[in-house]
């Protein structure tokens, strides 16, 4: 109780002072430990990722980050109790994609207008990948495979990021559609791969690599702008005439309402967390590129997604 | 192979196998649990000791859940669910040292031929897992749910009508296809459906604590026998050795599997050994057999999951999913070459397997003399921490005071269920078991277009099906 009242007068004070005196008294941010909301499982692949940034941005900061899982609902249960958390610069919440493809299929009842964008770090590249012995080892080919009438099983996790990116791609090649069936994630797309069970499926990068060179799937396209570091010659879906582009960027999201001064401090803070080499090292080790979009930048992007997502969310029933 | 386990390693393995142990052990605690919270001080360590320390934890998280399940009807985690079916009623007519040793070694038999499968096979058997389509998986899971009815017997009606509030309570939640929302009614908690830990925490351990402490004015029957002069001999374990065999080979095949683990593994394995059995009547009222079978099967799965990890970098459950983390933050690719880029963390996960299935049976030995004794406490010691570790339990799994709600709602529940004489076990059934076989039957007809006739074309479910009916039919038999 104390301690909620010490926070809300903390919060007020902050304000105040943040009016009178703006970015000078973010220098005194943050006070006291940040709570990092990690809407996944401990030990899952956000919750990594978040706590091997989480010493850099701790330095960047000069201030401690508690890191808490509250998984649930495919991310929404977290994120939903991360945007009403006192905006007070102390509670913050990182997720992906996911968040948007939510809020694209109506899964979350709250939108981007909940929260305030400190920044995006990292992203995952994203591939579409076929069985090692199908003849769909190029776009063209399976445009003409959509074409052609007979089922194109595409296995994904319905309404989750993987689905999405298939449906862009059968937006884009408007040649049919696939017959989705839901699999699951990146572990269980693989496996249904592997076993010749689905005829398409979208993986990271960094799930694809090995696989590939093992010569046990086919990567047909990287859903970048660019080819992939990771996997250079994949040519991207754009080369191949399907202009999409979807990676599993994570954006750190302050509740509605947080001063923006803090947001200032923790997308420089974000920032410079991303500019130091070995964590770029480090991620790119795990198939990840280290890419920072500062507040101003991410929240556009993000709104960007969202419409587009929400775009192919509407197509979805057709 | 063992050359790469120092003394380093094997004190980490020990520590995890006692860890995992201690967590298994508490209701509501397990080992993916354990695994989780401990990765991130793993960060800073050589990535051998490490993996090897995780190993351990996961062996010895499925291996303690069987003492609590046996001395006091409260299984640690739900692969022991059905340990409690004969191990509890054996410990209650006073044999608890004889029922905690068949247990034990049954586990570490199971775990050792898993690792021998693991070592030998895991090319081929993880090449087969892919194959397995989605009819299949379901089929194999509607075997396990045959148990509703067997486990029903003398009392068909209340038996189905337990299975069948089981499957409801696990209808809440996310839609495991569209992942949409059902039957929440507006309740936000409800989104994620009931966890199924607090789910089993309340229907075993807060109703059998409840139990307790009811009837603590009553005479207690004097034990027959003095846990302390038990001698441990595997001797009884390895007279059933034609279950051994099969219960590690099942086991080991369910673990291999991406997506069906433990509670599969030990609740086909039991379902199955009971229609074989020369007296299956006994099965329930406390057959070695189906200690053995229920504790080989659920230490097989460890071992079997490991597989697909190691052969093809697909992990077999949630645990095996975070040691495919741990293994990428060491800088270790997991995937079709891990045998050939990096042997010594594959032999090292070999070895760490088979040495945490050893010291998990020498612990286990060295502990249970002590444990069986807790079989003795009296009620007024005993159950104010029990009640206390199932409410941090609980509490732990979402950090939500709502989740130890839903504990105390099931221990509710499970205590008027059982004094109507409605039994617990085909509720926890249909409970674990039915939306693992909802969602594998409804992606199975999406590949099909909606057309369920697979189920009875394809060679794997038809031949399942065939061994369902057959399990139906003994039962009737019985019945």
């Amino acid at each position: 109780m104390l301690n909620k009242m010490t926070h809300r007068a903390a919060a007020l004070a902050f304000a105040a002072a943040a009016l009178a005196a703006g970015a000078a008294q973010a220098q005194q941010y943050p006070s006291e430990p940040v709570r990092v909301t990690v809407p996944f499982g401990a030990g899952g692949g956000t919750d990594t990722l978040v706590r091997t940034l989480q010493p850099y941005v701790e330095a960047a900061l000069g201030g401690d980050l508690v890191v808490l899982n509250k998984p649930g609902a495919g991310s929404v249960t977290g994120s939903r109790a991360a945007s009403g958390e006192d905006a007070d610069g102390y509670n913050l919440l990182v997720n992906h994609a996911t968040l948007l493809t939510n809020m694209a299929v109506g899964k979350a009842d709250f939108g981007l207008d909940a929260f305030e964008i400190a920044g995006s770090t990292t992203a995952i590249p994203l591939v579409v990948a076929t069985p090692a012995t199908s003849p769909i080892n190029s776009l063209d080919a399976l445009r003409d495979a959509l074409a052609g009438g007979d089922p194109v099983i595409a296995g994904v996790n319905i309404g989750a990021v993987n689905h999405f990116a298939l449906l862009m791609v059968e937006d884009a090649l408007g040649a049919g559609d696939f017959r989705y069936v839901q699999t699951g994630g990146g572990a269980a797309t693989t496996a249904a791969l592997l076993g010749g069970q689905i005829s398409v499926g979208v993986l990271s990068a960094a799930e694809a690599k090995p696989l590939s060179e093992a010569g046990e799937v086919q990567v047909i396209a990287a859903l970048q702008d660019a080819p992939i570091d990771s996997l250079p010659d994949v040519p991207t879906a754009a080369e191949q005439g399907a202009d999409v582009s979807l990676a599993i960027e994570h954006t750190w999201y302050f509740p509605k309402g947080t001063p923006d001064a803090v947001v200032d401090r923790m997308s420089e803070a974000l920032g410079t967390a991303m500019n130091d080499g070995e964590l770029q090292q480090t991620l790119a080790g795990r198939g990840m590129s280290a890419v920072f979009y500062p507040a101003a930048e991410a929240a556009d992007w993000t709104a960007a997604t969202l419409e587009r997502l929400s775009s192919v969310a509407e197509g979805m029933g057709d | 192979m063992l050359d790469v386990i120092t003394l380093h390693s094997a004190t980490l393995i020990a520590l995890g196998v006692f860890l995992g142990i201690v967590v298994g052990a508490i209701p509501g605690l397990t080992a993916t649990m354990l695994i989780a919270l401990s990765l991130p001080f793993t960060f800073t360590m050589e990535p051998i000791p490490a993996i090897s320390m995780l190993v351990g934890m996961y062996v010895g998280g499925v291996s303690g859940s069987l003492i609590t399940a046996i001395v006091l009807r409260i299984p640690g985690t739900p692969a022991s669910v059905i340990t409690t079916l004969d191990g509890f009623p054996m410990a209650a007519r006073g044999e608890v040292g004889r029922a905690l040793s068949l247990g034990i070694y049954a586990s570490f038999v199971g775990g050792i031929i898993s690792c021998g499968f693991l070592v030998l096979l895991s090319e081929p058997l993880s090449r087969a897992a892919v194959k397995f389509s989605k009819f299949d998986y379901f089929a194999l899971v509607a075997m396990a749910l045959v148990l509703i009815v067997t486990l029903s017997r003398g009392n068909m009606i209340r038996g189905l009508i337990a299975g069948g509030l089981g499957l409801l309570a696990a209808v809440p939640g996310a839609d495991p296809i569209s992942g949409s929302f059902r039957f929440t009614f507006g309740i936000q908690y409800l989104e994620n459906g009931l966890p199924m830990l607090a789910v089993l925490v309340g229907l075993f351990a807060g109703n059998q604590i409840l139990q307790e402490a009811l009837s603590m004015g009553e005479a207690k029957p004097k034990d027959t026998e003095q846990p302390q002069k038990v001698r441990f001999s595997p001797r009884e374990t390895l007279a059933h050795w034609k279950t051994l065999a099969r219960c590690s080979v099942i086991g080991t095949w369910v673990g291999v599997l991406p997506g069906v683990g433990a509670n599969v593994g030990s609740a086909l394995a039991y379902g199955v050994e009971r229609s074989m059995a020369r007296d299956p009547e006994s099965f329930g009222t406390g057959s070695p057999q189906g200690i053995v079978a229920s504790e080989t099967a659920n230490n097989a799965t460890v071992g079997g999951a490991l597989v697909p990890l190691i052969a093809l970098g697909i992990p077999g459950s949630v645990v095996d999913a975070i040691l495919l983390g741990a293994l990428v933050i060491h800088g270790l690719q997991p995937g079709p070459f891990l045998f050939r880029n990096s042997p010594d963390m594959v032999n090292a996960i070999f070895s760490a397997a088979v040495i945490g299935n050893v010291l998990m049976l020498a612990m286990m030995l060295l502990l249970t003399p002590l444990i069986s004794r807790v079989a003795r406490v009296p009620k007024s010691i005993l159950l104010p921490p029990l009640i206390l570790m199932c409410v941090i339990g609980t509490f732990s799994i979402s950090n939500s005071w709502a989740t130890v709600v839903v504990m105390l709602v099931f221990a509710a529940l499970g205590f008027a269920m059982e004094r109507a004489n409605y039994p617990l076990a085909p509720f926890v059934i249909g409970f674990v078991l039915g939306p693992i076989a909802e969602a594998n039957l409804r992606s199975a007809t999406m590949f099909t277009d909606g057309a369920i006739l697979p189920l009875v074309l394809q060679p794997i479910p038809l031949a399942v099906m065939a061994i369902i009916a057959a399990m139906l039919l003994v039962n009737r038999r019985l019945a």
